[in-house]
């Protein structure tokens, strides 16, 4: 006897449920307890379950449970899986050129090459001392204790995510900033992509691609990293000063006079805010992209986690942090030094 | 009036603007007379421009003025069609800007009129020079052709020497100065200024006024020019056009205004304005040739009535020949001035304690 | 489990609730559940027959194997750690079972899990050479060319990269993939699967997709217990080839358990589970979209001729109304 048995009597489907009645539900834990008490389900009204698919299931047995909705998605998933791929597949295969590409100019450079290219790069951004010092540190420190190779890599890939998600981010931002319907559109799934754990889009994304291509942990970086270059391009556009909007088009602007010669300059600061933070984010994923064979520090932090070798699972740790600290200071620098252009 | 004979070079045509989700279907209400409040309690429609008609005449500084609300900055911006009219014409030398093409109109904004802004809206990251350059380089004149244009207009309003500092190193007078030059730059026959000096503090306002007279002395442009100053609007005008909750209250020769104010709104306006400064003898003499027996001197006629006041030494019992161009075109009883001083009654629905 | 609050609420219960726990004197007893299917339906059965057996109050514990066993020697918490595969427990477990500190109740599953390198069958039946290393190592371009290898951070991690060392897999044109986690290692056989691709690489059983996926072993030689052990080793620097043996799967508690709850710790010693019906129940979950819970069930229900013989009698007659079905 079931909670819901007379739901289905007053609408007369007796019929079709005994019909399909054959695929029982397996029985739950709590039944299995209740009948070793010898007691049946209680009728209390404390006890009356929500009338769920699986309460309803039940009182009738052709009434689907709750556990055919989440198999339906996985074999619709399945279902189409092969003309999603056949579409995404060419369309993403430069990611995993451009990140095999990186890593293997990073690796095969020798490091008295890199190392200084690294340093003349941030002296060019930054023109800060006080910076070179620090990162020459740091990176001589990493390399100093043979974690040279594992930082490089992850760099190589925080390199190749962060460029691609400004490629992308900053015409959608710019795209959201024209269109209200856009960004309503968009802030949801930037939304989703934010709060989204990442391994439940990882793993459907596994289904689609090669697990041996490096853009499946490229995509999953800059699915999660993409997220505030695109605000912060939208919002910086939209605030730029409406009255120097509006004197742009007193005097006959163009759409694209207006947005390379007024509304990018001035949302420059914004942009480079979200790049910045959209690096941060990329190396927060670092780990979990080690998960799907992103090589670097993350596959050590996952080797001191499941071996429980705290040392390596620290000093890889702090090695990232190490380079969130770099590329923080060096973008920041690049961006102070746009505000200064503008300010001062 | 001299205006008569200038040639209209923007006439405004029923202009009509309305605000709000569906402007066209109201259309027919506001033009059958249905007033600001009630289009907005009943439609939910903001009346921004009822049945606006102006002729703009070429040489002029035309000033729109009116309190805030009263759809001025609205207005200003239908000439050069940042705003789209909900109906109406505005036309330029005759052609309708409101029917041109996306090409055409920025033709026009580029070559045909020039806009100063309240807030000066100068480019932050480019220099005071590329600024100045600007109308030039929207056109594509390339910089080394712009420079020597930017160069020339910045020195002649009084900016020498700034070009390649950042508009934020500059004090408000000064941007403003910038704004101008801009403007002047595109050497567009047309200056839209949209309260050009109401950010400013009061004694650089009045540079700023006397260096738009001395500009326009010599360059004759066209000049629409928003304000809510009535001082500065009797200064700066010559055909001054008063606004209120969207639609002309009343226009002419700001004299003329004075004198005979055809509306308490007004009436209200001028009450507390230093008449004595602001009103000239040629609007309160007798028109005669004859001159009267006992004359106590010559004035000419375009002498504000403080001179006079100042010359009889308070003697209320003379009169004055008015001359124009060494002849005598009227006489000026001091007894006229005196009533002339004396405000027209001023409104009893307080009308000016509201708006302010 | 602990339904205990709820069960109150309603009054219903409260009687039998009450006379079940005068009969043993089990109290509190933690248990260890393993994040696989397979150790989660040992944990979810072995629970149900302490707490309506020997009326033990059962609080269950998430984790995985190491964190397990090293809470157990810094903390002597949990109680039980079950379904502990020995050979990736590394040496902690060893100094804490030498030092007496933990007692290996019994062999949980029985013959042992199975670790190995596996090929789809329908492979193994297109092409049969590739059933022995030999021919996958002739043949590699048959196999996909390549192999995918453990995660960083796993005992067989260390074996398949001293195997692969010994085989020479890159020399013969396999190239060697390290998946970055077990969901990726699931993941790339359940693709390949799906699409009839050809796969090659390590797994273990008894485990879901092992039970979904007809999957054959591919024959590495003989089993060479030396040279296993040598390959377990990650500074290994003449690793050798020795097929995996049977890997030992065990109940293990804490000595201070086996002190306090002699009758428990019986039913512990007791308690083993065949592989193949193991893997019948991990089959019979997928089909039905199950958790594992109703796997439990579902074991309790249908095999109680095996697990009725692991009871003492107190246990067997709080459970008589269950077993007189």
């Amino acid at each position: 006897m079931a909670t819901y048995d007379f739901v289905f009597r007053a609408l007369g489907l007796e019929e079709w449920c005994e019909a399909d009645g054959g695929a029982a539900a397996p029985m739950s834990m709590e039944a299995l307890v209740a009948q070793n008490s010898g007691e049946e389900a209680s009728t209390s009204i404390w006890e009356l379950p929500f009338p769920s698919m699986d309460a309803l299931n039940e009182a009738c047995g052709a009434f689907p449970q709750s556990r055919n909705v989440t198999l339906g998605l996985e074999n619709g998933f399945l279902a189409v899986k092969d003309s999603i791929s056949v579409v995404l597949d060419p369309i993403t295969q430069p990611l995993s050129w451009m990140l095999e590409g990186a890593l293997y100019a990073i690796l095969n450079t020798p490091w008295w090459i890199v190392i200084p290219l690294l340093l003349a790069i941030v002296w060019f951004v930054s023109k800060s001392w006080r910076l070179l010092a620090f990162v020459a540190l740091s990176i001589g420190g990493l390399a100093f204790i043979d974690y040279y190779s594992y930082a490089m890599q992850t760099l190589a890939i925080i390199l190749v995510c962060a460029f691609l998600c400004v490629l992308l981010g900053v015409p959608i931002g710019i795209a959201m900033s024209r269109s209200d319907k856009m960004r309503a559109g968009t802030i949801p799934i930037l939304d989703m992509l934010q709060t989204l754990p990442p391994f439940v889009y990882l793993i459907p994304l596994i289904f689609l691609f090669s697990v041996t291509e490096p853009k499946l942990y490229g995509i999953a970086i800059i699915l999660y990293a993409i997220v505030p270059v695109i605000r912060l391009t939208d919002l910086g556009i939209r605030m730029v000063d409406e009255s120097v909007i509006e004197a742009a088009e007193a005097f006959g602007m163009t759409d694209r006079q207006k947005l390379y010669g007024v509304q990018i300059p001035l949302a420059l600061p914004n942009i480079m805010a979200g790049v910045n933070q959209t690096i941060m984010m990329s190396l927060a994923m670092v780990v979990i992209a080690s998960l799907v064979s992103a090589p670097g520090l993350g596959v050590l932090v996952l080797r001191g986690i499941n071996n429980l070798e705290l040392g390596v699972g620290l000093v890889s740790g702090l090695g990232i942090v190490l380079l969130a600290v770099m590329l923080d200071r060096t973008t920041k620098a690049a961006l102070d030094r746009i505000n200064a252009a503008q300010k001062g | 009036m001299s205006a008569s004979e200038k040639k209209t070079k923007i006439a405004i045509r029923h202009l009509y603007k309305i605000f709000g989700a569906d402007p066209a279907s109201v259309l027919d209400a506001v033009k059958a007379g249905m007033g600001k409040e009630e289009l907005l309690d009943t439609h939910r429609h903001v009346l921004g421009l009822n049945n606006i008609n102006v002729d703009i005449k070429e040489g002029d500084i035309t000033v729109m003025m009116g309190l805030s609300g009263s759809g001025k900055s609205t207005l200003i911006r239908h000439l050069n069609r940042l705003i789209e009219p909900t109906a109406g014409e505005v036309e330029l030398d005759g052609v309708d800007v409101v029917g041109v093409n996306e090409k055409e109109l920025r033709r026009l904004r580029r070559e045909e009129m020039s806009m100063v802004f309240q807030h000066f809206a100068l480019l932050p990251h480019r220099t005071v020079l590329e600024n100045a350059g600007m109308a030039l380089d929207v056109r594509g004149v390339p910089r080394s052709e712009y420079e020597s244009e930017a160069h020339k207009w910045l020195d002649r309003v009084g900016l020498q020497g700034v070009g390649d500092q950042f508009p934020h190193q500059l004090s408000g007078g000064m941007q403003q100065r910038v704004g101008i030059a801009r403007a002047l730059t595109s050497n567009s026959p047309v200056m839209l200024m949209d309260e050009a000096f109401s950010a400013l503090d009061p004694l650089i306002r009045t540079d700023m006024q006397d260096l738009l007279l001395e500009l326009q002395a010599e360059l004759k442009k066209t000049v629409v020019f928003i304000s809510h100053d009535l001082d500065e609007a009797l200064k700066l005008a010559d055909h001054l056009v008063i606004l209120k909750d969207g639609y002309v209250v009343q226009q002419g020769e700001p004299q003329d205004i004075l004198m005979r104010p055809n509306d308490p709104y007004i009436v209200d306006f001028i009450s507390d304005i230093n008449r004595a400064r602001v009103l000239r003898v040629r609007s309160v003499m007798e028109e005669t040739d004859h001159r009267p027996d006992t004359v106590a001197g010559e004035v000419d006629w375009d002498d504000n009535l403080e001179s006079v006041i100042a010359r009889s030494e308070g003697q209320t019992d003379l009169t004055y020949c008015v001359m124009r161009d060494g002849k005598q075109v009227g006489v000026l009883k001091m007894t006229n001035l005196v009533k002339a001083l004396v405000p027209t009654a001023a409104a009893e629905d307080g009308l000016r304690s509201g708006a302010a | 489990m602990k339904k205990l609050p709820l069960i109150l609420a309603a009054g219903a219960f409260a009687a039998p609730m009450a006379a079940q726990a005068q009969s043993g004197e089990c109290g509190e007893v933690s248990i260890t559940e393993m994040n696989w299917a397979s150790a989660q339906v040992v944990t979810s059965v072995a629970s149900f027959i302490m707490e309506q057996g020997y009326g033990c109050d059962v609080s269950v514990v998430s984790s995985d194997t190491i964190p397990a066993v090293t809470s157990v020697a810094e903390n002597g918490e949990p109680d039980i750690v079950t379904e502990l595969w020995l050979n990736s427990t590394g040496d902690t477990y060893n100094e804490l079972r030498d030092s007496g500190k933990v007692v290996e109740a019994a062999p949980v599953l029985d013959p042992g899990g199975v670790e190995g390198w596996w090929i789809p069958t329908y492979l193994a039946e297109e092409h049969p050479e590739l059933t022995t290393i030999e021919g996958i190592l002739a043949n590699p371009e048959l196999a996909g060319g390549r192999f995918y290898n453990c995660p960083e951070g796993w005992g067989c991690r260390v074996v398949s990269d001293n195997l692969s060392a010994a085989l020479d897999l890159e020399g013969n044109g396999i190239e060697v993939f390290n998946s970055g986690s077990g969901q990726v290692l699931a993941t790339s056989m359940a693709d390949a699967v799906l699409n009839e691709d050809p796969w090659f690489g390590y797994y273990w059983g008894p485990t879901v997709p092992l039970g979904k996926y007809d999957m054959t072993k591919v024959d590495l030689g003989e089993v060479n217990d030396e040279i296993h052990a040598g390959n377990q080793n990650a500074d290994n620097e003449n690793p050798g080839v020795s097929d995996f043996p049977a890997a030992p799967i065990v109940t293990a508690t804490t000595s201070t358990f086996q002190e306090t709850n002699p009758e428990v710790f019986e039913f512990l010693q007791n308690m083993t589970f065949k592989t193949s019906d193991m893997s019948g129940v991990l089959a019979w979950k997928d089909e039905n979209n199950a958790s594992a819970d109703e796997a439990a069930v579902y074991y309790l229900t249908n095999f109680q001729d095996e697990w009725t013989g692991w009871l003492s009698d107190d246990a067997r007659s709080n459970l008589t109304a269950l077993l007189d079905q």
